[in-house]
């Protein structure tokens, strides 16, 4: 069942500040951020040490609030109420070792305020569910990183929580564990909204819509992946075309002569021509013609997409270069 | 959307457990986990009445049966070494090891985290595993007191050592809350549990031993100890007063000094200021000063 869209932000800040330390010796981990997400998966992102972990441990009130106001559907942030209403995940969840599976869930379910048997109930649906039933009496020491993932997101799903709030939750595991969290965390966006953070850019663009990039404790960026990827491109940071012909060397020569083409060579690679231009539709249609005219067969012709990961890779080195 | 837009009006929760009874809450979840899990483990069970039991039953075990004439004697011998040994140096040390890692060990791993993103608040949090602790403590000396009584009446028919039970039983709780309290608070603020146990197994070595072979020295002569009030600062004092605040509850005054005389002797009280109640309220506020001091 997909959550209806509310009036109310999922996750909710202004002004959001956290200072460690006093004086001369303080660092101001995050600097008046705003926050505002609507049901689905949002993606945090930043570099490591942007202030991503600080701002979630405000959120679930794991550390004080410096400045600013933080809500979790219109609860104060690390109110008793509003950890009710959050499902967290830690960036390097922790365990106790003697514990078995499913003593661990049972005992999180209680303490997330369910009932013994509701617990009990609840433990063996998300074992079930996260595939975990077989290691259910395995005390959790002897689980797999991957296991052990899975049981943290079964602690975060136990009470039922409107939002999932999850701290880098691939980042200890291998590519299938990444490729098996990354689908239930898809699946798991259908039923309750995921605030999720990470640094590893190509993940969020395959779970999120809605991201914010975070840097050095500011937001630098905050939209959907749609308009980041239009703007950026509207920006005229990527105007390239790979373009792949039977006689790739008479093309060239053409194109070198073309006022709108900045630069263009043929990669080492793949052998492919590399078109750079100024003016990107002016390229798109005389190629065709070109193809004709020199009568060439056309093996490739398009526009790369550029990814999140290249454009939160300029935005960085543009705040380098502006200070 | 609008980061900035006003705070939206909240929505009616739904709640998740309407009529919360206590066995229910998350602090009972807590408690139940931090009793069972961390504390109660059979290893940690059977080590701590191995220890407590130790010495007491050897004395009984290898002392002949005609030094020994009646019940007074097998008190007296039985209620020094079990106060002494067991109640002064034996338990606090397990209540400091089994205090040390609660708070500790969830910071060192990282569980903390999870927990205070739960429903429950940090007083809580301390409060459930203090509780835990506490009856950890009772059932600790519940057992090596039985165990204890049972050698007793086996090699001594006529003992009739009943009535201490309750008195050693409520002493146990004041040596939890004392020791426990403090190890809990340096298991908050550090995370190697060395760390944390350093000082409490320090005051246990300081009170009950140190103290223990200069007091003769400050009684007597010029008798700083009560000059210049250092019994205020004696743990091992505060905690034979408190004993003997219980001890009055229970069994009458006199037969109480015949029993535990030695040991009211040693940590100054008989030579000081008792004249058969009056200063023991003194002495408790003392105690519950020196209790916040460290907290």
């Amino acid at each position: 069942m997909i959550k209806e869209k509310s009036s109310i932000p999922e996750i909710w800040t202004q002004k959001l500040t956290k200072i460690y330390g006093r004086g001369e010796t303080s660092v101001k981990a995050v600097n008046k951020i705003d926050i505002s997400t609507e049901p689905g998966v949002h993606g945090f992102l930043g570099p490591n040490g942007a202030g991503k972990t600080s701002t979630i441990n405000m959120l679930i009130g794991a550390i004080s609030i410096t400045d600013g106001k933080a809500n979790v559907k219109g609860e104060a942030a690390g109110s008793v109420r509003a950890r009710r209403i959050i499902g967290f995940l830690p960036q390097d969840p922790a365990f106790y070792d003697n514990m078995s599976g499913e003593q661990y869930l049972n005992y999180i379910g209680e303490l997330s305020g369910l009932r013994s048997s509701e617990a009990k109930k609840k433990t063996l649906e998300l074992l079930e569910k996260l595939e975990l039933m077989g290691a259910r009496e395995r005390r959790i020491e002897k689980y797999s990183e991957g296991m052990k993932q899975r049981v943290g997101i079964a602690a975060a799903l136990i009470h039922e929580p409107e939002i999932l709030i999850l701290d880098e939750p691939t980042s200890n595991l291998d590519p299938i564990g990444r490729k098996k969290v990354i689908g239930d965390i898809k699946t798991l966006s259908k039923e309750v909204s995921v605030f999720v953070s990470s640094h590893i850019l190509s993940e969020i663009e395959q779970m999120c819509v809605n991201v914010t990039m975070i840097n050095k404790g500011k937001i630098v960026l905050a939209d959907t992946i749609k308009n980041i990827k239009k703007m950026h491109s509207i920006k005229g940071g990527r105007n390239i075309i790979i373009l792949d012909t039977s006689s790739n060397e008479k093309v060239i020569q053409q194109l070198k002569e073309k006022d709108f083409v900045t630069n263009t060579w043929i990669d080492e690679n793949d052998k492919k021509i590399y078109i750079l231009s100024k003016d990107i539709e002016m390229l798109q249609k005389s190629i065709p013609k070109m193809i004709i005219d020199n009568n060439v067969i056309l093996r490739e012709f398009h526009q790369p997409e550029t990814s999140l990961q290249d454009i939160f890779i300029e935005i960085m080195e543009e705040e380098v270069n502006n200070e | 959307m609008n980061a900035t837009e006003p705070n939206p009006v909240k929505p009616k929760l739904r709640e998740i457990n309407p009529f919360p009874g206590i066995s229910s809450t998350p602090s009972f979840a807590l408690f139940k986990k931090t009793l069972i899990f961390d504390l109660c483990t059979v290893k940690r069970l059977i080590m701590s009445v191995v220890f407590m039991v130790l010495v007491p039953a050897l004395i009984l075990a290898f002392t002949p049966p005609d030094v020994l004439s009646g019940d007074e004697y097998l008190v007296q011998l039985l209620g020094f070494t079990t106060w002494y040994y067991n109640f002064a140096i034996m338990f606090p040390i397990i209540i400091i090891g089994a205090t040390g890692p609660l708070i500790s060990e969830e910071l060192r791993s990282g569980t903390l985290l999870l927990l205070v993103s739960k429903p429950i608040n940090r007083t809580r949090i301390v409060l459930s595993k203090f509780i835990a602790l506490c009856v950890f403590g009772i059932v600790v000396s519940f057992l090596s007191l039985s165990i204890i009584s049972l050698f007793a009446v086996m090699k001594y028919p006529f003992a009739d050592i009943g009535e201490y039970f309750g008195i050693f039983i409520l002493y146990s709780l004041v040596i939890t809350l004392f020791f426990g309290g403090v190890t809990m608070g340096f298991s908050s603020i550090f995370r190697r549990p060395r760390n944390v146990l350093m000082l409490p197994l320090a005051l246990v070595i300081f009170s009950f031993l140190v103290m223990m072979m200069f007091k003769p020295l400050l009684l007597y002569g010029n008798n700083w100890y009560e000059k210049y009030l250092l019994y205020n600062f004696d743990i091992g004092y505060h905690f034979a007063n408190i004993f003997l605040m219980i001890g009055k509850a229970f069994v009458p005054l006199n037969t109480l000094l015949d029993y535990f005389g030695y040991i009211f002797w040693m940590f100054g009280i008989t030579t000081i200021d008792f004249e058969g109640g009056g200063t023991d309220l003194n002495q408790l506020i003392t105690m519950i000063l020196w209790f916040h001091l460290y907290i």
